[in-house]
């Protein structure tokens, strides 16, 4: 049990690893990009359009890594001022209804992907990508979520929300 | 209807489920009972897709990284070690300084709280040190900072410019003279609220050893801005520069790009990111279910059929604004607002790129309204010592003064206009 | 997704008039709300909605108000809306032979394009949509794009040489390229400050979009070239359609052919219109002269090359079927 929640934690970090290995990765390509078209007068077809993609899987694969550092903004009003067993019960909810967000948000986003699969469907661009690929970043980051909030329901009535950044 | 959503909203929030949850769990009850039932669902991974489907958004992730490489490196301190030599011998000098510090990181990132956490962690321990009154210190970053949004670049413009399809060139170029002008005002009234406190003149010489340390910081908004306006960069591409500087800033002149910073840098850049998309995520989910319930466009037909004032609903468009921005996140705000206010707006003669503007003042107002505040979040975050009230009671002359320019702005909106023709 | 659009009419079958069993249809587009094809597909929301006597009522979300032109698609396949307006360009990503109309010089006048989709050409695209879920009730005609630029007149395109073009698309690009210009990618909010500025030399669009987005301000020649006819689609959700009674599909049809006809005819109006306001707003415009076309059309090859890969079969025979024209 133990070996599984540390496995649990190092599969959120990974995303996180990923999440961040997009931003920089964007950084770069756009910065070739303006390169390239300037001082070569060669602007690429490529960079827009996975930057998008590089954007999208920074936020689902990161956020997960955002719940278990309290990095999601909270307001605490009413839980900075109850007794500690209402803060507990609070927490138990909020946790709880995180996770039914993300159940939801997994498993009609596989569906999702599995019709763009099925018809077919790739960018409009010169690239013609696959969108199944990119749009599987989203039950990627559901699953990640999940394991998140479940995490966050076995850490117990933990309330930390609002204080970090 | 409305009540549910409102009503829902409020709850989740003070449950204390994170602002993109609860935006988001709103939007997927709306949808189960007031659109299909589950059938609806299979439109939460289409709209979750779109709402960062947009290149301009990749500006965002970028200015969150840039920020935390400056923090890291030691560019804001060397830069308010400058500002201090040229203005510590006048009367509240350091606060001069320190707002000064403010409007050049404005201008080099798009964002408040970015301003907030590079120029606060140098100044507030340093003007504390110097005998500053704490809260006068806590008000006037928690303001100072807001500047990062109305000095261009700025995200919300970016986001004003993608769901409206104003020129975001056009908005930034907008933002500058109210943002000096708004910088001035602060100077003014943040100079006379701690006159007391006059420090000895810097040596010429301490100056310009101070500015030639500073020099990397001040290049930083000039490649930024002078590569937006010569059409090297766009202003979304922008941000990738800004980057790359600061990168080699850290890398080649302050030599502390150690493996440990480097962790630093990306994880705090990974957590605040995926903070802010998601709630665009939740925000664009909520706003699908209201669109398609109509309750955004019979908001909009009410107030444009209405046989009053544009200027009564002008005001009542501040008060709505006045009011979310106390509970949400700006960027959902903005997105949320927009589809409803713009077409008002526009409807009842006002110019878009004016009202940008104080769409974009009253995001500030936002920051530093609690309970839900980034930028006072932000200054509890330096120093957890600080409450939220001692921060709240700071910072309410600035919030009365950014009222006072809103109507300013209202009786002369060239204020906010009239660069835009000089420039093209 | 069957089962809440069973719901849906169950609950409202209650009450009918004239015969016609209520519905309501959500309709959703993404172009500008005073463009001929908004115009027109407002009006058909409306004379629907009328004549039904409100039964059928048609609710329409504006000017990407709910969706914006890259979700409409699987918005309408998977039952989002009901019914959606969507350019044929996007809609080549789920039927690739959609990408026809973006192909150089496929269609070189309004009468052609208009009689290859009311025949078999049309029908063929028409049955490749409802394979994917969603039926055409209606193309409705964008016009002709066109090419702005800051750099010289586009007389000839070795004129294209050296160039950085805005471009939309996937073909358009391959014909940029042939050209000797260089395509670039941008979010459509910033094509304004990047042809000011000369990130970009020029871009291209139809001219009713480019008065609309005021390029008269910041790009100085308009060459009209009619390289290739932009073309929209109202869609519908094949299983919502299938599950409407008789009398209505009826009704939408009869509508649908009608507001067709009547985009039709703005397409050609409002390209003129606008093509002349730009010339009186001071752009400098050159028309390419008829004998030119084939010059044109034989320089942008590789472009054919490329539909030629990406079409798939039906792609090939649609190109077969116009070339021979
Ligand atoms: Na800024
Ligand atoms: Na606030």
């Amino acid at each position: 049990m133990k070996a599984l929640y540390r496995i649990a934690d190092q599969v959120i970090n990974i995303g996180a690893y990923l999440a961040g290995f997009f931003i920089i990765l964007t950084t770069f390509m756009i910065f070739y990009e303006i390169v390239s078209r300037e001082f070569f007068n060669q602007p690429t077809i490529w960079v827009t359009e996975f930057s998008i993609y590089a954007i999208i899987g920074s936020c689902f694969l990161g956020s997960a890594y955002a719940v278990r550092t309290y990095s999601h903004i909270t307001v605490d009003l009413l839980i900075n001022n109850v007794n500690d067993q209402i803060k507990t019960v609070l927490a138990y909810l909020s946790n709880a209804l995180g996770l039914v967000f993300s159940i939801i948000f997994t498993f009609y986003g596989f569906h999702h992907v599995m019709k763009t699969m099925e018809l077919g469907i790739t960018s409009a661009s010169l690239l013609r990508i696959p969108m199944y690929i990119p749009e599987a970043l989203l039950p990627i980051g559901g699953v990640l979520l999940c394991i998140a909030f479940i995490m966050q329901i076995i850490d117990g009535g933990v309330h930390k929300g609002g204080e970090h950044l | 209807m409305n009540i549910f959503f409102l009503g829902g909203l409020g709850s989740l929030l003070l449950l204390g489920v994170p602002v993109a949850f609860a935006l988001a769990l709103l939007a997927i009850a709306g949808m189960y009972f007031f659109n299909g039932g589950t059938f609806a669902f299979a439109q939460v991974p289409i709209i979750s897709y779109k709402s960062l489907d947009d290149f301009s958004l990749t500006s965002l992730p970028m200015y969150v990284l840039m920020s935390q490489i400056l923090l890291v490196s030691g560019v804001g301190r060397d830069l308010y070690e400058m500002a201090s030599r040229w203005f510590r011998h006048f009367p509240g000098g350091l606060a001069i300084a320190t707002l000064f510090c403010c409007a050049i990181f404005a201008a080099i990132s798009g964002s408040s709280v970015a301003t907030a956490v590079t120029v606060g962690s140098v100044a507030l321990p340093e003007m504390v040190k110097r005998g500053y009154n704490k809260r006068y210190v806590l008000g006037l970053l928690a303001a100072g900072g807001t500047l990062g949004i109305l000095i261009p670049p700025s995200v919300p413009m970016i986001i004003y410019g993608s769901v409206t399809g104003e020129s975001i060139g056009k908005l930034f170029v907008a933002g500058i003279v109210p943002g000096i002008i708004l910088t001035i005002v602060f100077m003014i009234f943040a100079s006379y609220q701690t006159r007391h406190i006059r420090e000895t003149p810097a040596t010429w010489k301490e100056r310009m050893e101070a500015t030639k340390t500073a020099i990397w910081g001040l290049l930083l908004p000039i490649i930024v801005i002078g590569g937006i306006y010569s059409g090297i960069f766009t202003p979304t591409e922008a941000a990738a520069v800004g980057v790359v500087v600061s990168l080699a800033i850290s890398a080649f002149v302050y030599r502390n790009l150690n493996l440990k910073n480097i962790k630093t840098i990306i994880f705090s850049t990974v957590k605040t990111n995926a903070m802010i998309l998601m709630i665009i995520v939740g925000a664009m989910l909520l706003g699908y279910i209201m669109t398609i319930l109509q309750i955004p466009q019979t908001i909009t037909n009410y107030a444009t059929e209405q046989d009053i004032s544009p200027w009564i609903i002008f005001i009542l468009i501040n008060i709505a604004l006045l009011i979310l921005g106390m509970f949400l996140e700006t960027i959902s705000i903005l997105v949320i607002t927009l589809p409803i206010l713009y077409p008002i707006v526009v409807a009842l003669g006002f110019d878009p790129i004016w009202f940008a503007i104080i769409m974009v003042i009253n995001m500030e107002l936002a920051l530093i309204s609690p309970p839900v505040g980034l930028n006072l979040f932000v200054l509890k975050g330096i120093d957890r010592t600080n409450t939220i009230g001692e921060i709240v009671k700071g910072v309410i002359p600035y919030a009365v003064i950014m009222v006072l320019f809103i109507v300013l702005l209202s009786i002369f909106p060239e204020i906010a206009t009239f660069l835009i023709d000089k420039v093209e | 997704n069957t089962s809440n659009t069973a719901k849906n009419q169950e609950s409202n079958a209650s009450g009918s008039s004239d015969g016609y069993e209520k519905t309501t249809i959500r309709l959703a587009y993404n172009l500008p709300q005073d463009h001929h094809i908004s115009k027109g597909i407002e009006q058909f929301a409306k004379d629907v909605t009328e004549k039904s006597n409100g039964a059928v009522n048609v609710q329409v979300y504006p000017a990407g108000q709910l969706l914006s032109d890259k979700d409409m698609n699987q918005s309408i396949l998977t039952g989002g809306v009901e019914m959606g307006v969507n350019s044929a360009t996007l809609w080549a990503s789920t039927v690739p032979a959609m990408g026809i109309f973006d192909v150089p010089y496929v269609f070189t006048n309004y009468e052609k394009a208009g009689e290859a989709i009311n025949g078999e050409f049309g029908d063929k695209l028409r049955v490749a949509m409802e394979e994917k879920g969603a039926k055409v009730l209606l193309f409705a005609d964008y016009g002709f794009a066109q090419f702005a630029n800051n750099k010289r007149p586009l007389k000839s395109p070795e004129d294209f040489k050296g160039l950085k073009i805005r471009s939309i698309g996937d073909i358009p690009s391959e014909m940029i390229k042939a050209y000797g210009a260089s395509p670039v990618f941008m979010g459509g909010g910033e094509v304004y400050m990047a042809l000011q500025r000369n990130t970009v030399d020029g871009a291209t669009s139809g001219t009713t979009a480019m008065l609309q987005r005021k390029y008269d301000e910041v790009a100085k020649y308009l060459t009209i070239n009619n390289y290739s006819y932009l073309e929209f689609l109202l869609a519908v959700n094949l299983d919502f359609w299938n599950r409407l009674p008789e009398k209505t599909q009826a009704l939408l049809t009869e509508e649908a052919k009608e507001t067709e006809e009547w985009i039709r005819q703005q397409a050609q109006a409002e390209d003129e219109r606008t093509a002349k306001q730009l010339e009186e707003k001071g752009m400098e415009v050159y028309v390419v002269p008829e004998e030119d076309i084939s010059v044109w059309k034989e320089a942008a090859k590789p472009a054919w090359d490329a539909f030629h890969k990406t079409g798939g079969d039906l792609g090939k025979e649609l190109l077969k079927m116009v070339d021979k024209e």
